[in-house]
């Protein structure tokens, strides 16, 4: 027994830090990489920074609705004639915190049940697919509408509805991932030692999954916001007069042959966000999958 | 209660067999005084004394619309029914461009006895419904009837309380007498909406818009109809006014869509839209050949606090919260400066509007100091509010903004519409609302008083029977100078106490075709487009 545990230790070991470490840097070196990175500091940084830049208040009437862009509304103003630089600037904050935290309860949700179905297989990892399927059945954004119309409009509701749908995702991917990984002399070798079921998933398997895992994480984002910035363009996210990227594309609708800057700035932006993590995730998953490799590693 | 000027020049035109407008040619060339110099310049400033064209097929886009369009004499569901409405029915008296109401209807004579609550109606002679049955005492006893059926829950029914089901007796072929439950001083209002249209003996009795055939006097009939989609109205041969109407059709289209109704009407689709959003008004202006017409109307977008639930039964709280409200302020930024200011009441365009109330400003000093002394330093409300119509959801975030600058927290909750006319509707303590054009009288029995179908601020306070006892007297004086004592008296206990913040009216903006003639500037309509044209008849093409 004890045999079995020295020897698979040294495999697993130095295995433990290195392929995210790996990962990052392979990622690194490809441009799209790059680009997707600067984009994402771009607009993250536009979104923490904007605000004390901001030369009004996001809520204050600055001129006539739909006023056209010049004097201190450098961007003119909105369907009830406030500044849209500032609403702007201000109206990154709500979008990317909701997608990061809708994303963060997808990802803790899919990885446990993705680790615990390819850990127990049989029954149990059929029965959780299976409840995986039918909520990748549903079309996400109709999952959210109903949530939302009987519940109301919540915040809270949004970020777990979001969360939700992106979780079985997720999970398959994990148990793709992980089913090969069970099966390794390492985790048998852990088992027979007796390590607790929960320190064996996320202390053995999980390491190892890292870089899909990565990989997922960043597309689930781009989805997370397409999805976030819909539901408040649709009103039901972030409530007037809070100003937000998705909100203020369908509080300026009207004025786009007009004034098309209320719409065009968080149009931009939400393009941009989404390009930025989604060329991220691409990087990844080419350096995972060894395309575009360099060589050197 | 006699004609007016114009009516009688249509009269005489109808006896001498020529139309209105040849007749004021050759009596100026003739150099005759006929309707003296007054009627002669108002008939020229309502721009009909341009010779009008026959001819032609009116094609109208009416915003709003869909698959529970109905069309009935009585009745309105969305829109463009009211549209259809206009083109096929017509009313006993009506309103005028100034919304005052004349005996320009089917009525040649509707006058009460000394008291008040006996009303002889007598309708024209010689008009005919579509299906060709002459309009007789018979059909206005019926329509009336229908109007207060409670089974049928008519739109116009509820301004015709006083009605005695039982108290209508034909005196002859063309004469109603009609015995009221009480004097009623706003009967003739209530037939002058254009939901109380008369309809012929046996008119679709049990159901709304089931009628078979669908006739009415109007000046167009009926041809074809898919609800949702368009109605196909054709001119009416034999219509009673005098060479009305000008276009051989009309084709009435539902365009709940903005930007492709106003597209429609650039691109030439169309002769003429209602309802422009205040942000296309610059785009079809720019257009040649294309205009906005722009009408003052009396349709209010209120803030509605109810009075018999915390905070606002403190009245000190209403009156902070509409000191609160910079109106000139929301009217800009709500409307887009398309309409103009209020002063917490409704029913400007009544004759009995009280002017002399003082036009109520921002004062956020003194909103503070109340809220203070009613313990309401912080306060933070709910405002509920949905897409109902142009101004609710506006004028709630422009007065949320407002109120911060008093400490007040006005959180607005849009809803949507299945939300906020559901379960809660009327009983929300805080919520905007939308209200069509009315006379004062007519608009407290709709809303402002406890048997109104829809009293948002459950005003008046229960214990004061003060506003009632007032309401009731004014029914009953039939003198005018008299009733608007009383009125004046009822509008300065809602201005002072009232759960109202009236901040502003909305202007219509509809948009037509240059091609396009008959259309009046400013006509303060309940309708958009002059009233549909008073059903298509004042306009044609030039």
């Amino acid at each position: 027994m004890s045999g079995v545990a020295a020897a698979a230790a040294p495999l697993a070991l130095p295995k433990r830090r290195r392929p995210i470490v790996v990962l990052l840097r392979r990622a690194w070196r490809l441009p799209r990489t790059k680009v997707g990175v600067l984009l994402m500091l771009l607009l993250v940084g536009t979104a923490l920074i904007g605000p004390f830049f901001a030369p009004h208040d996001p809520a204050a009437f600055a001129n006539i609705p739909y006023g056209k862009p010049g004097g201190s509304t450098p961007l003119g103003t909105d369907a009830l004639g406030r500044d849209v630089l500032s609403r702007f600037l201000w109206g990154g904050r709500s979008i990317l915190g909701l997608s990061t935290a809708a994303t963060a309860i997808g990802l803790v949700l899919g990885v446990s049940i993705g680790l615990v179905s390819a850990y127990s297989r049989g029954l149990l990892d059929d029965v959780l697919m299976r409840i995986m399927d039918v909520i990748l059945a549903f079309p996400s954004i109709v999952l959210a509408l109903v949530a939302v119309s009987t519940v109301g409009p919540k915040l809270w509701l949004i970020v777990l509805v979001v969360g939700l749908t992106t979780m079985p995702r997720v999970a398959r991917v994990t148990r793709g991932a992980s089913a090969e990984i069970v099966e390794r002399d390492f985790v048998q070798a852990a088992e027979a030692l007796g390590e607790p079921r929960a320190k064996l998933l996320l202390g053995e398997i999980l390491p190892n999954i890292t870089s899909p895992l990565m990989v997922e994480a960043s597309l689930r984002l781009t989805y997370a916001i397409g999805l976030i910035a819909s539901l408040s363009f649709l009103g039901f996210g972030e409530q007037p007069p809070a100003a937000d990227w998705g909100l203020m594309i369908n509080e300026n609708q009207q004025g786009l042959t007009i004034q098309p800057w209320g719409v065009l700035m968080p149009v931009i932006a939400i393009a941009l966000l989404t390009i930025g993590t989604s060329l991220i995730g691409d990087g990844l998953s080419r350096a995972s999958a060894g395309i575009d490799r360099t060589g050197g590693e | 209660m006699r004609e007016d000027e114009l009516d009688r020049i249509d009269e005489e035109a109808r006896q001498r067999g020529i139309s209105r407008e040849e007749l004021l040619k050759r009596a100026a060339v003739a150099g005759l005084a006929l309707a003296g110099s007054g009627g002669l310049a108002q008939i020229a400033r309502a721009g009909i004394a341009a010779t009008p064209k026959r001819g032609g097929q009116f094609r109208v886009g009416v915003a709003g619309g869909s698959s529970s369009d109905i069309i009935d004499g009585q009745d309105i569901v969305t829109n463009p029914d009211q549209a259809r409405l206009m083109a096929g029915f017509e009313t006993l008296v009506g309103f005028d461009k100034n919304f005052k109401l004349k005996f320009n209807g089917l009525a040649e004579e509707l006058s009460p006895n000394k008291k008040g609550d006996v009303w002889t109606i007598r309708v024209r002679h010689g008009i005919e419904f579509h299906n060709g049955k002459t309009l007789g005492a018979e059909d206005v006893i019926y329509s009336l009837h229908r109007l207060i059926d409670p089974k049928l829950k008519l739109f116009g029914g509820a301004a015709l309380s006083s009605v005695n089901p039982h108290g209508m007796k034909k005196l002859d072929k063309r004469t109603v007498r009609l015995h009221l439950k009480h004097p009623d001083a706003t009967i003739l209002d209530a037939l002058g909406q254009y939901v109380a249209g008369i309809v012929p003996v046996g008119y679709s009795p049990h159901a709304i818009g089931k009628a078979k055939p669908n006739v009415g006097t109007g000046p167009y009939k009926l041809k074809s109809f898919t609800p949702g989609q368009q109605s196909v109205h054709v001119r009416n041969p034999n219509y009673w006014r005098h060479g009305q109407p000008y276009f051989d059709g009309v084709v009435i289209i539902d365009f709940p869509d903005d930007t492709a109704r106003v597209n429609a009407l650039l691109g030439g689709q169309v002769d003429a839209i209602t309802n422009i959003p205040p942000a296309q008004v610059g785009i079809v202006n720019g257009r040649s050949g294309r205009k906005v017409l722009e009408s003052p109307t009396a349709q209010w977008t209120p803030l509605c606090m109810r009075v018999d639930t915390a905070p606002f039964n403190d009245a000190r709280v209403r009156k902070a919260m509409r000191l609160i409200a910079d109106r000139p302020q929301m009217v800009k930024q709500a409307l887009s400066g398309h309409g103009h200011v209020g002063n917490d009441m409704y029913a400007p365009f009544d004759t009995a509007y009280d002017h002399a109330l003082p036009q109520r400003h921002q004062d956020i000093a003194q909103a503070k100091s109340l809220l203070k002394a009613a313990g309401q330093t912080h306060l933070t409300v709910d405002l509920q509010s949905t897409n109902g119509a142009l101004g609710m959801n506006e004028g709630a975030q422009v007065f949320a903004q407002q109120a911060r600058a008093a400490g007040v927290k006005v959180n607005v909750k849009i809803l949507d519409s299945g939300t906020f006319y559901g379960a809660q509707y009327l009983k929300w303590p805080f919520s905007t609302d939308f209200w069509g054009t009315r006379n004062y009288l007519s608009q407290v029995a709709a809303g402002s008083i406890p048997t109104s179908p829809y009293n948002e601020t459950h005003w008046p306070d229960a214990a004061d029977r003060k506003f009632l006892t007032l309401y009731r007297e004014a029914l009953r004086t039939i003198n005018r100078k008299k009733r608007y004592e009383i009125e004046h008296e009822m509008m300065k206990l809602e201005y002072d106490h009232g759960g109202y913040i009236i901040w502003g009216f909305s202007n219509f903006l509809d948009g037509y075709n240059t091609k396009l003639r008959g259309l009046v500037p400013g006509w303060k309509g309940v309708m958009q487009l002059n009233n549909f044209g008073s059903g298509f008849r004042t306009f044609w093409f030039g």
